[in-house]
């Protein structure tokens, strides 16, 4: 059965439910940057959460052209690395879910290194991507944490890459300050990340650093098992059942956490930029 | 409803000297305030000059007006007004104190604010 969905919507294939729809135009709609965590002093926090930088509303403009705008009006949400390789920029959205159901998130994005040089620059964004922070309902037995990764290798320091990854592995989870109340783990670093099984997909960059062309991303989660079903990046889909995501034992205050999170990684010595256009989150009607 | 939104531009940074806070667009907005706070306020004075900088494209930048603030105990929140700035901001300037104190300023944290309203 064909369903009718606003225009504004038109793009996007949504199950049943429509959690949430954020178009930029509107505002930052609770999307916001990413803070390790804490107690007592910022200096607790783990060091490579120190310099993560936040999301802003953009209206694309850039030196030779002025302003692109974004997909359906005037702005987008932006996130901007530091100009120093490895430095990344995480925008994070924190809902709740009230349903262990298949879970559907789409997006418009585009990614383009900062054009403060008159050279192609397309290696000099190392990855982008977007993760799913998860966590069972508080009657589940065995309850985890659970993290689904995947990321967008543009380029790294041997050069173009191109190739979408997954994460299953994390990092030592750190007490963090003296209470044994708080504890934090770094889980966007280089390590772990394995590439998705026939991964490979040339994007279009689009010859200079100041075209922004959008890509249509969609991934399929199911909170029932808490595993992977599919990947989407325009006309190429990913068969994602039999990946792992990062798996760990629940934590104590996070029950039913529903988190989304996209970021952006720089590989030289320039600002990477990564854009989105808007983003619905939808679910199965239990 | 008017749309509004706070940015944090440096958190618990280390301003030991020069500094520059990184490019925020602001196209949307018609009116800014920039917040600097001293985290921990030190028993000494620490002195900032700042100039706020706009730009067409978030690289090149031209100064839009100045200022010069003295932190101390009892003042550990600077503040400045703008509009009219275009699509980009930054902020850019110095701290220091007096030599006897120098060697203490690495353990000074600054967090630095964005408030934009359309």
């Amino acid at each position: 059965m064909t369903r009718l969905l606003p225009s504004a919507l038109d793009l996007f294939d949504p199950l049943d439910r429509i959690l949430v729809h954020d178009d930029f135009n509107r505002g930052m709609q609770g999307w916001t940057g990413l803070v390790g965590n804490y107690e007592d002093s910022l200096d607790s926090m783990l060091p490579e959460y120190a310099d993560l930088r936040d999301p802003m509303l953009s209206n694309l403009t850039v030196w030779d052209t002025g302003t692109d705008g974004s997909l359906h009006g005037n702005y987008a949400m932006k996130l901007a690395t530091l100009p120093r390789p490895g430095a990344l920029s995480v925008a994070i959205k924190r809902l709740t879910w009230r349903a262990a159901t298949r879970i559907r998130w789409e997006s418009i994005v585009t990614f383009k290194p900062e054009a403060s040089e008159l050279e192609l620059s397309s290696t000099d964004v190392r990855a982008f991507g977007i993760l799913l922070d998860l966590q069972d309902g508080d009657r589940k037995t065995r309850p985890h944490r659970v993290m689904p990764h995947i990321r967008y290798l543009n380029a790294d320091e041997s050069g173009r890459r191109e190739q979408w990854q997954y994460k299953s592995t994390h990092r030592t989870v750190h007490d963090i300050g003296g209470r044994r109340e708080t504890k934090s783990h770094f889980h966007l670093g280089p390590d772990g990340w394995t590439d998705l099984p026939d991964g490979s997909q040339r994007l279009c960059y689009n010859e200079i650093a100041t075209k922004h062309n959008w890509y249509y991303l969609r991934l399929d989660f199911d909170l029932r098992d808490m595993q992977f079903r599919e990947f989407q990046c325009n006309n190429r889909t990913y068969e994602c059942r039999d990946i792992e995501p990062i798996r760990i034992p629940a934590m104590p205050n996070l029950w039913c956490m529903l988190n989304l999170a996209c970021f952006v990684e720089t590989n030289s010595f320039k600002r990477a930029f990564l854009y989105v256009d808007s983003s619905l989150v939808s679910t199965d009607r239990e | 409803m008017r749309q509004s939104h706070t940015a944090v531009v440096a958190r618990n940074a280390v301003w030991d000297g020069p500094f520059t806070t990184e490019p925020w667009e602001a196209a949307w907005a018609a009116e800014a305030i920039y917040f600097i706070r001293l985290l921990n306020p030190a028993p000494f004075r620490v002195s900032m000059q700042c100039r706020v900088e706009i730009s067409p494209d978030g690289i090149h930048w031209v100064e839009l007006s100045r200022s010069a603030f003295d932190f101390d105990g009892e003042n550990p929140l600077w503040y400045m007004q703008l509009n009219h700035f275009g699509g980009w901001l930054r902020l850019s300037g110095q701290v220091s104190c007096v030599p006897e104190f120098m060697d203490r300023m690495g353990d000074l944290r600054f967090m630095a604010y964005l408030t934009l309203k359309s």
